[in-house]
């Protein structure tokens, strides 16, 4: 029997369902984990670096837009404050760089709590509006607390491994961010309080009727999802070296939600897939100049309008048909027998 | 049938898009100009270290990043540098000895985090030998560590925070290969209004009744940098701080503070806006007001359409902006605007040229001295012929046209340029009916400095 949460047939341990480990993503996990043993070329382990930061922001932005129903649109904003508390943690108050990260994550989780809070009588489009609103405000004190940030010409940090080191220990690192995430995302979606997710994001009132309380977990999904945010944006700065308020922007939310989209929207490893995908596919194509956007924007719409469930549809549909033979072949079987 | 042709033309579109990614070829991040009647080098593999050679067999190859914003909000600006660079290396077409120049424009899409992948892609892909030219500040940032990681020579960048030249200072030996700033610190470039407020005193062009400044700018992180530097600059000549206001972005009433400077007897007011509301709306006000000193407002001339806001209230403010102020300049402004149809910008195109010249300039000697141009060779010149002042750039010798000299030998004021007004120094330029007259320095002023009769 399948599992309609997770998509993976009965015979697959349960365990590693609920965690979202299905065949498909342990084989991907497994081959980016392996990676750095068949290539040492700095270009495609920074590359990755990239794409697994991303896929861990997408899975962040899933979990709210996929699960409460509510677009983020301020999302960067949270990543850019992650990244700035910790830098200034560091730098400034000569914090440990853990504890900085430590920080990063504590901020932007009460800061998620905050919009949570702040979005509990709005919904849909409103909800995501007044997100918006407090990442222009984010922006402006980034821009103008120049004393503290560095303002508009942005903050510089100290980094995180020596540079003799290399990329490798960068890789695993956000490699084991990513990965964490999402063994956490998958058992909170698997779990009852994913259920109670999917019922806020019908109807939150009719959800609250039936006893699931809707503010607090609209409040504990911003806050993980902000604190998402706000992990990688600490990392961001401690591999890159610096963050700017243009950084913050709505641009970054834009790449973020198209990753989160063409991946499939409410499944979590679609935003996996489709980073690990396309981040590597749109830095070949960068030759294309303003043209690469235009086709990532048609990219989108076409995703949107005839596979709106994104490359994790994809993936459904192409392991129904495998499902569908191997079942029709094993029905035509029996009928033999 | 319906859902049929949906998918056939879902299936085509997907079809077509991923037939352009593939026929851009590999290389991302770069793309090339070749030297003219140079073979096509192949780009991304692995080539070979060794292996530097193209086209006929003798002929050798030095390959140059060039890192700016080639898309992004910035990519009119990236445009004008490197059109204006290139036309530099047209100018030698493309060589120097026997060596063929491949330039391979990095686009850093004006993000830290982009531009460091880019040009690592490109280093490793194409070979890079050496670099020029950066636009943003946080791409330096980024891109320094890059450099340094591969020991290639970057030349002559536009951005640099403050973290950027405290690692080159700090750490000279891994960070020298982010060789010379473009664009010094505001601390700098202010000496310029100081030098020319200083010589219209001493000429008796300028005798105010005391030497009381006035302090004024946007309340956000150019503002007060430039504001801060303009104190410091004339308070260390002499000049007493009377009045220091800072106002926020988008404030339009100034009467109270120009006020209180009149009622204070400034006699010099100091500062900059960044928005064209903003500073003519000061400038209007504060000849409104009647007050009776000498306005500088930097970066006036880079708003659009200011003087159709301020209109003769501008009369006798001065600004710094560099200018074209000589033949040669005039000259590449006509080259510019005839072959690319606009005409350039002197902090985009102007500056990129001359920097372009200066790059080309060390490569000449560097190939002149070691007979041969690589990393190590280029970067060697550098440190020997340039930080000595051995090597420079002028306007006199070299035809530079935006400053009279380039000239990095100042250990104190490195990786930025000597400035002063024989050096590195935007005219200073005072306004009357619109136009920007040059009065400072004397290599460029075509008029004194003017003080409006009371």
């Amino acid at each position: 029997m399948k599992n309609k949460v997770s998509g993976i047939s009965g015979k697959w341990p349960k365990a590693l369902g609920n965690l979202g480990l299905s065949p498909v993503m342990l084989v991907i996990f497994a081959a980016v984990a392996c990676l750095p043993l068949f290539t040492d070329n700095p270009f495609t382990l920074r590359l990755f670096i990239t794409a697994f930061m991303t896929a861990t922001l997408a899975m962040g932005f899933d979990f709210t837009n996929g699960y409460i129903g509510i677009c983020n649109f301020g999302y960067a904003a949270f990543w850019g404050v992650g990244a700035y508390t910790s830098a200034i943690l560091v730098k400034d108050f000569h914090v440990p760089l853990p504890l900085g990260l430590l920080g990063a994550v504590a901020l932007t989780a009460i800061m998620g709590a905050l919009i949570g809070c702040l979005t509990i009588r709005l919904g849909g489009i409103f909800a995501s509006c007044m997100c918006w609103f407090v990442s222009l405000a984010l922006l402006a004190l980034a821009r103008n607390l120049v004393d503290l940030t560095g303002g508009a010409s942005g903050y510089s940090a100290t980094f995180m491994f020596k540079p003799k080191m290399g990329y490798l220990p960068y890789y695993y690192l956000i490699f084991a961010v990513m990965l964490g995430i999402f063994l956490l995302l998958s058992h909170f979606t698997h779990s009852t309080m994913g259920l109670a997710f999917r019922a806020i994001a019908l109807d939150d009132k009719a959800a609250g009727s039936s006893g699931i309380n809707h503010i607090k977990y609209k409040i504990i999904n911003f806050s993980i999802s902000c604190a998402i945010a706000g992990l990688v944006g600490a990392f961001y700065i401690h591999f890159v070296g610096i963050m700017t308020p243009t950084s913050m922007s709505n641009e970054k939310t834009t790449e973020i939600m198209a990753i989160c989209f063409i991946g499939g929207r409410g499944t979590i490893w679609g935003s996996v897939i489709s980073s690990l995908v396309l981040t590597p596919i749109l830095e070949q194509a960068k030759d294309l100049l303003e043209w690469r956007q235009i086709l990532y924007g048609l990219l989108m719409i076409l995703i949107m309008i005839f596979y709106p469930h994104g490359m994790a549809g994809l993936v459904e549909m192409v392991r129904g048909l495998i499902g569908g033979k191997a079942e029709k072949e094993a029905g035509a079987s029996e009928a033999q027998g | 049938m319906k859902k049929y042709m949906k998918r056939i033309v879902s299936l085509a579109a997907a079809a077509a898009m991923v037939l352009t990614l593939c026929a851009c070829g590999g290389g991302g991040g770069d793309t090339k100009t070749q030297a003219p009647g140079a073979e096509t080098k192949a780009a991304g593999g692995e080539e070979k270290a060794d292996d530097k050679q193209s086209g006929s067999e003798g002929d050798k190859t030095l390959n140059i990043a060039w890192i700016g914003p080639v898309t992004g909000s910035a990519s009119r600006s990236g445009e004008e540098l490197y059109n204006g660079a290139m036309m530099q290396f047209e100018k030698v077409n493309y060589q120097i000895g026997d060596y063929k120049l491949n330039v391979f424009k990095v686009d850093s899409e004006s993000n830290a985090e982009k531009a460091a992948l880019a040009y690592e892609e490109c280093i490793l892909s194409n070979k890079i030998d050496v670099g020029l030219n950066t636009w943003h500040s946080w791409v330096s940032a980024s891109c320094i560590e890059v450099a340094a990681k591969y020991e290639i020579p970057q030349l002559l960048t536009f951005g640099a925070s403050q973290d950027v030249i405290d690692k080159v200072k700090d750490d000279n030996d891994y960070y020298k290969y982010w060789a010379g700033k473009t664009w010094p610190q505001p601390e700098h470039l202010v000496t310029g209004y100081v030098e020319a407020i200083d010589q219209a005193i001493q000429n008796g062009t300028f005798s105010p009744a005391s030497k009381t400044l006035g302090i004024y700018g946007v309340d956000e992180d150019w503002g007060r940098t430039f504001a801060k530097a303009g104190k410091e600059g004339f308070e260390a000549n002499g000049w007493t701080c009377a009045v220091e206001e800072y106002f926020a972005l988008g404030t339009t009433d100034y009467y109270a503070v120009l006020n209180k400077m009149k009622d204070a007897g400034c006699t010099l007011i100091c500062g900059t806006m960044s928005d064209v509301n903003a500073a003519t709306a000061f400038i209007k006000q504060a000849d409104e007001v009647g007050l009776d000193a000498l306005v500088i407002c930097d970066g006036l001339g880079w708003l659009s359409e200011w003087y159709e806001l301020t209109g003769e209230s501008s009369d006798y403010v001065i600004d710094m902006i560099p200018q074209y102020a000589t033949e040669s300049g005039q000259a590449f402004v006509k080259d510019y605007t005839e072959k690319f149809g606009y005409e350039p910008g002197p902090s985009t195109a102007g500056l990129a040229y001359d920097t372009a010249g200066f790059f080309l300039k060390v490569l000449q000697t560097t190939y002149d001295e070691y007979g041969e141009l690589t990393s190590e060779t280029i970067m060697k010149c550098w440190e020997e012929k340039v930080r000595t002042g051995e090597l420079t750039y002028t306007m006199a010798e070299d035809d530079a046209i935006m400053m009279p000299a380039w000239d990095y030998s100042d250990p104190d004021m490195y990786p930025d340029p000597i400035v002063d007004g024989e050096h590195y120094c935007f005219p200073v330029v005072q306004y009357f009916d619109g136009k920007a007259v040059p009065v400072y320095p004397d290599s460029m002023a075509a008029q004194e400095l003017k003080v409006p009769e009371k």
